[in-house]
């Protein structure tokens, strides 16, 4: 089938639903689909077009006109999608999360013979629930709406009950790194804090949790491994409360070399504000790392408390540092967390399992596109 | 409602192939409107009245006057609501109403979709300014 997939944000940017898309959609390119993905330039330089793994990309300038508040672009840019889905006729449109660039996409579904497939892959917000929300728009809309878990499947179908009967969960995982998991090191103890370095992922909580935690156990270190505005607020933050020694800054990491700096950690920090089912949750299982994360959205359908990692209180500072502390002063529970969390992943994320149920539902979605085009 | 109007000078607003996109750079709001809308943002942002739009529209697509003005006056109204236009002493730009065809189009009653949500869509997903070198690939 020809498959359409309108994602704001794919390779070159590094982030869960880049990584997602990456390892699937030549995994369902391998089942048969022709798939081609339309995206947004971003800061560096990258071709307008490319191919990976069968897929082909098509990267136009969505962030550059929406940013410089250009109507002039933002409509020569809806033309060009109109265009677009015009020659391709794509079976299946997968608007893969929700995005500020699908008003550039909006007029183009109009009309157009594709089953469209909307994915949520974060928390719904409350704003977000209005009737004139993109992300209403786009339910009303979608022929079918995936969320990549419960929690924010629940918030979609009390948001828009109609969506009940044609909304699903595919809950989110990643293939295994190539990498076997190492012991957990102790000496020293290392907290890994993965991902980019945004309000969202509310990382000074990390360093503000970590600060007592390191007068009690100094030879702990702090690894941060990501990129982005909030860097120099933590940077400093981490030298007025005198653990800059302690830290280090990776910069973005290769996703393929995701497993191999995992293996330096004793466990994983996760403090977010807000998540769907963040993959780094299940990068740690795979690798064998508790996580220590916020309890809320999908975070409690990876980490199972106590049992493969901990979970914490949001916005609470002494939580986690309780937590942290908890691993450090146990370090055989740390183990056996660790030891458990990968046998979770093992048993409850399988990576096979994810890609045969895209391609169902992608299957499933040709259904309904074949039967609106009728009989050829 | 007997007054010309203007487009407001903290908003931008262009029209191609009948569809309209403005944005309120002073509030952050997108808002869109196609065919008969863009049209009535055309006319209302080059100096006409209410009266005038109703002509122009009944004049362009199939419409009697009177049910363009009825459809047309919320739609102004809103506009003024929402900041995009205000009141305005000049005389109208006669070639915003040029028609470009003597076959008057089909009629859809115009709306104007407000996109209240832009500013926090885009700011939910930051781009990433800090991204030197393609991660992807080995350095």
């Amino acid at each position: 089938m020809r498959i359409l997939v309108f994602s704001e944000y794919f390779r070159p940017f590094v982030g869960g639903i880049e990584v997602l898309a990456d390892q699937l959609l030549p995994a369902l390119v391998k089942k048969g689909h022709e798939i081609q993905v339309v995206t947004s330039h971003g800061p560096i330089a990258v071709p307008d077009e490319e191919s990976f793994g069968g897929v082909l990309v098509r990267r136009y300038p969505f962030r550059t006109v929406l940013e410089g508040k250009d109507p002039e672009g933002m409509l020569l840019l809806r033309g060009r999608m109109r265009q677009l889905l015009r020659e391709i006729d794509p079976d299946v449109i997968h608007l893969n999360g929700l995005a500020g660039s699908h008003l550039l996409l909006l007029p183009a579904l109009s009309g157009q013979r594709g089953a469209i497939l909307l994915q949520l892959h974060q928390r719904l917000f409350e704003w977000e629930a209005a009737p004139d929300a993109m992300a209403s728009r786009l339910m009303k809309r979608s022929d079918w709406v995936l969320s990549v878990c419960n929690s924010t499947l629940v918030q979609a179908r009390q948001a828009l009950p109609e969506i009940e009967p044609r909304s699903s969960v595919i809950r989110n995982t990643v293939a295994a790194p190539p990498f076997d998991p190492t012991p957990l090191p102790f000496m020293p103890p290392t907290f890994l804090c993965l991902g980019r370095l945004a309000a969202q992922k509310q990382f000074d909580l990390a360093l503000r949790a970590a600060a007592p935690v390191l007068k009690r156990f100094p030879e702990v270190r702090m690894i941060f491994a990501g990129d982005g505005d909030e860097k120099p607020a933590l940077q400093a933050l981490a030298s007025s409360l005198g653990i800059a020694d302690r830290c280090e800054w990776l910069g973005w990491v290769r996703p393929a070399d995701i497993g191999g700096v995992i293996n330096r950690a004793t466990a994983m920090i996760l403090p977010s504000r807000w998540e769907g089912l963040p993959l780094v949750a299940v990068e740690a299982g795979w690798m064998g790392r508790p996580m220590v994360a916020t309890r809320i959205d999908g975070v409690r359908e990876i980490i199972r408390d106590g049992e493969t990692g901990l979970l914490t209180e949001p916005d609470n500072v002494d939580d986690l540092t309780a937590a942290l502390l908890r691993l450090l002063e146990r370090p055989e529970d740390t183990r056996r967390m660790g030891a458990a969390s990968r046998a979770w992943v093992q048993r409850e994320f399988n990576w096979d399992d994810c890609v045969a149920a895209y391609d169902a539902l992608y299957r499933r979605m040709g259904e309904i596109a074949r039967a609106r085009r009728g009989p050829s | 409602m007997q007054g010309r109007f203007e487009r407001d000078p903290e908003v931008v607003g262009k029209v191609i192939d009948g569809e309209a996109i403005i944005i309120n750079l002073a509030t952050g709001m997108y808002y869109s409107a196609d065919e008969v809308g863009a049209f009535i943002w055309t006319l209302l942002e080059s100096g006409h009245n209410l009266a005038e739009v109703a002509t122009q529209i009944a004049a362009r697509y199939d419409v009697a006057e009177d049910r363009a003005r009825a459809d047309a006056e919320p739609v102004v109204l809103r506009l003024l609501r929402e900041g995009l236009i205000r009141a305005a002493q000049r005389e109208p730009d006669p070639a915003a109403a040029a028609a470009d065809s003597d076959e008057r189009r089909a009629y859809v009653q115009p709306s104007l979709e407000v996109h209240r949500d832009m500013k926090d869509l885009l700011a939910l997903d930051p781009p990433m300014p800090a991204l030197k070198r393609n991660p992807w690939e080995r350095s």
